[in-house]
């Protein structure tokens, strides 16, 4: 059995509770991120906020300052990172969000998207390739 | 203000029918897209192949093989490069899909990510 902690991304950008919405909104855009999760000062997850959390507020112009709590899904679907990977596969491949937090004791500790586990199992794929290659070699 | 064709992608990765799934995976990881359209050889859309298609033969992913076609969604919500910009704002916020192929004549020419959306709000903040 693969952990989610074997494929995880451990470089996550978090957001605070109380950050301003824009800021957050800032965030994605420099990162090239599409979601961040959110958690509070204790690095508690309380949260995520996402792409398209934030498209109406943007697109509609008016003026609606507030904070990441506001704008924010706080009924998030997350992971242990001794969960079965299989489970967070089927969850990304019939869910319609494209990222999962992973959790140790209830603190973040790493996210898992679509891509992260594409490129686990590209990369599993070479390895069977060079595997396969050097059983060639082997016997000729 | 809000021109489609001002916002849009003009650099899109785009595959055809017959390119191999395994090159749409690597395309994937490689170029950080999150979904890639697939054209016709006329440049007319055919489908689109997301991150989500490919996790669904995860299965048998390590021994993937054949054209993207078979993998694509088909059903595709498109828009034409004069359509109201707003209007496609309000689809990707509304629908689960984060992007919407953009098409002159119905030729592929353009996309528009929830991304794009983003950025383009946010720059002059920036």
């Amino acid at each position: 059995m693969t952990k989610a902690k074997a494929v995880m991304n451990t470089r996550v950008i978090s957001v605070n509770k109380d950050e301003d919405i824009y800021e957050a909104i800032r965030m994605m855009a420099l990162n090239n991120i599409t979601g961040l999760p959110v958690v509070d000062e204790n690095e508690k997850l309380v949260g995520v906020i996402t792409e398209k959390d934030v498209l109406a507020l943007l697109y509609n112009l008016e003026d609606r300052p507030g904070t990441v709590k506001d704008f924010m899904t706080p009924d998030v679907v997350c992971f242990d990172q001794e969960d079965d990977l299989n489970s967070i596969v089927e969850t990304l491949r019939t869910k319609h969000f494209r990222r999962v937090p992973i959790l140790d004791k209830g603190r973040l500790i790493g996210i898992i998207s679509r891509r992260d586990i594409i490129g686990y199992i590209r990369d599993l794929k070479h390895e069977d390739q060079a595997l396969k290659d050097s059983l060639l070699e082997l016997v000729f | 203000m809000f021109e489609t064709r001002t916002i849009m992608s003009t650099d899109v990765v785009a595959v055809k029918r017959d390119t191999p799934v395994r090159d749409v995976i690597d395309l994937i990881v490689t170029k950080d897209i999150t979904g890639i359209p697939v054209v016709n050889d006329d440049g007319t859309l055919a489908g689109i192949v997301t991150e989500r298609d490919i996790l669904s033969l995860l299965a048998d992913v390590r021994y993937a093989t054949g054209p993207v076609e078979q993998y694509m969604t088909r059903d595709v919500v498109a828009f034409d490069v004069e359509e109201d910009f707003i209007a496609i704002c309000e689809c990707v916020t509304k629908n689960h899909f984060r992007r919407v192929p953009i098409l002159s004549e119905g030729k592929l020419v353009g996309i528009v990510s929830r991304s794009d959306i983003i950025k383009y709000i946010t720059s002059p903040l920036g």
